[in-house]
């Protein structure tokens, strides 16, 4: 029976009832860990879900159990006067939100199974990504969003909450370089637009190898004492999220090529008629995406996109959208009527623009990705035999020459295909028509498909 | 409470707040037995090691960095925070004296056993911050920000 206990760390307002009150938080905690786990159990049964989907989903479990199996010894030594109360209720709190937090990535991965993911691309990324040497071994969990918006994912930087919860609670241990890939429920088997799941790639990597962790702040912090005086830790925090957004980006277009930016600005086209004005708006927690596209711009003119791209009417509005001075920058639309905070958005903006800070930026990204295969190289290779075959709708994994094509040359195809060549598939298709919406979704889902079967025959035969 | 806002917003302060249980977890045992070096210490180092390379960055190898706490706003601020309501323990630097004199093999049991009280008392009070942070994760803008520009 356990008794009630007076200690050194008392509950805060005077709550008369600690044991009952423990005992509530103990019973709360149970019963969520309980009903994940079964919830967990029930959709390993009935589906099955990518490699470290189902690893992720297994180590749940497992510390499910460890955490049921702790509440119970944390009371007992409660009970036996080794744990204050204050220490055990915060503790309790403690554990209920790292398992909200666990829940927050649990049921978007368990809707991820393998039939709603686009197996091909998944895998092929966790290949490309794990060869790199900062990130080697890297492995990814696939979950599905509710939100149609790759770029507002919370970022997931779950390793040291993971590894806290594990020491706390005497849990199994974790895949060490655990990633996770969010893909909007609309999408989950498309390939086009799922090239920006390389953006989440990115923050990856910006955490796992901590290039904007506190050296770099600090540093920034002193650079920023003249204009922001005591408040430049908060402004370095800010200009860490906005540089972080550009290191993600650069890293996706350094590893995917101009497939990544194509599609990330046909998706601002979706909700923008007028690109050029939208993509000045800087956001709390983005850039303007006209310092973004300018950003990789860099790259792709240095990976020699250009000869290719400028083929594209699409890579001369990249040019012109991303021609914006940095006084024509808007401040995010929050503070647009805050004469304040629009100064020292401005200052934030300024600061964010420093030439030298975007050619340090740049200069991180190259080291970071020195052994990168350049994407532009595997494109050229196949570029024809992709746009022959997609041309003619046949799956792009013709083998000649003893090779086929390689999935970054198929992406990279696929996307320039679909921004360019559709017209020359709706000639060879029998009765699908350009003019007709369901037609053309009907063959641009096929291009797709085709592009994803590609990638599925080049890692049966390599990998 | 619960539901109120993205969880995935606070994982900063969640991550804290594990951290903080963890290593309070390893001062309970230290106290236990505090004659001698605690066994059990990776979360006082690990906090040792994070409150150095907060002070001085350049002295961490920067491929012991992923590791470490208090890495990220969220978590240096409400070390901060909780530092300024405890002036006994002193600055960052005062924090780390404290822990390392608890692993320090030639301490005496009594200040082993004084410095174990106030970690103790520091970092519940860390932890507790990061609860109540967890709850309302948003960065707000810092009150005094406006005042930089108001001239």
């Amino acid at each position: 029976m356990l008794s009630v206990q007076k200690n050194r760390f008392p509950l805060e307002s005077g709550n008369s009832l600690p044991l009952d009150m423990l005992l509530q938080k103990c019973t709360a905690g149970h019963k969520l860990v309980s009903s994940l786990r079964q919830i967990i159990a029930a959709g390993r049964a009935e589906r099955t879900y990518p490699k470290w989907s189902d690893e992720f989903l297994t180590y749940s479990e497992r510390t499910a159990v460890e955490t049921s199996a702790r509440l119970n010894e944390w009371l007992e030594s409660y009970d036996q006067g080794i744990l204050p109360v204050g220490i055990l209720s915060e503790r309790l709190s403690t554990i209920i939100h790292a398992w909200e937090l666990l829940h927050s990535f649990i049921k978007p991965v368990l809707d991820a199974d393998n039939l709603k993911v686009p197996h091909p691309l998944v895998h092929f990324l966790t290949e490309h990504i794990g060869g790199l040497r900062v990130v080697a071994g890297a492995k990814f969990v696939t979950e599905i969003s509710p939100q149609l918006n790759y770029f507002q994912h919370s970022h997931t930087d779950l390793r040291n909450a993971i590894s806290f919860l594990q020491s706390l609670v005497r849990g199994p241990a974790i895949e060490p370089r655990l990633g996770f890939l969010a893909l909007p429920c609309s999408q989950s088997r498309n390939l086009f637009t799922n090239c920006l799941l390389y953006h989440e790639v990115g923050h990856f990597i910006a955490e796992e190898t901590s290039l904007l962790a506190r050296i770099e702040i600090t540093k920034l912090s002193d650079e920023l004492e003249s204009k922001f005086g005591e408040y430049k830790r908060w402004a370095a925090s800010r200009i860490r999220r906005l540089m972080e957004e550009l290191f993600a980006d650069l890293v996706a277009v350094k590893l995917a090529g101009l497939a990544y930016t194509l599609s990330y600005m046909e998706l601002i086209r979706l909700v923008s008629d007028d690109l050029t004005q939208h993509a000045k708006r800087f956001f709390v927690d983005h850039p303007a995406d006209a310092l973004r596209f300018r950003e990789q711009l860099k790259i792709l003119e240095h990976d020699k996109w250009g000869e290719y791209g400028a083929k594209l009417p699409q890579w001369a509005e990249l040019k012109k959208i991303s021609q914006v001075t940095e006084l024509e920058y808007l401040v995010p639309k929050e503070y647009q009527n805050d004469v304040a905070m629009t100064k020292i958005w401005r200052m934030l903006i300024e600061t964010l623009c420093n030439e030298d800070r975007l050619k340090r930026l740049h200069e991180q990204v190259d080291g970071v990705l020195a052994d990168r295969e350049n994407p532009y190289e595997r494109f050229v290779e196949s570029a024809a035999e992709v746009e022959e075959c997609l041309g003619h709708g046949i799956v792009p994994s013709l083998e000649r020459g003893g090779r086929s094509p390689h999935p970054l040359a198929i992406i990279n195809g696929a996307v320039l295909f679909w921004l360019s060549g559709m017209s020359e598939l709706y000639r060879v298709v029998p009765r699908c028509s350009g003019k007709k919406v369901e037609d053309r979704a009907f063959l641009e889902n096929r291009v797709e498909m085709w592009c994803l079967k590609a990638i599925e025959d080049w890692l049966i035969r390599t990998k | 409470m619960l539901g109120r806002r993205n969880i995935r917003d606070s994982i900063g302060y969640v991550t804290l707040g594990l951290f903080a249980h963890a290593l309070l977890d390893e001062l309970l045992e230290a106290k236990k037995k505090p004659e001698a070096a605690p066994v059990r210490k990776k979360m006082m180092r690990l906090a040792e090691e994070s409150l150095e390379a907060m002070e001085s960055p350049d002295a961490v190898e920067p491929s012991r960095w992923r590791n470490l706490v208090f890495q990220n706003y969220q978590e240096s601020e409400t070390l901060r925070t909780v530092l300024s309501a405890h002036p006994e323990v002193g600055d960052i630097g005062g924090l780390r004296e404290i822990l390392s004199t608890i692993v320090l093999p030639n301490a005496t049991r009594d200040e082993r056993l004084e410095n174990i009280d106030k970690a103790m008392d520091f970092f519940a009070e860390l932890a507790r911050m990061a609860v109540i942070n967890a709850e309302c994760p948003e960065e707000q803008v810092p009150p005094g920000v406006r005042q930089l520009v108001a001239s």
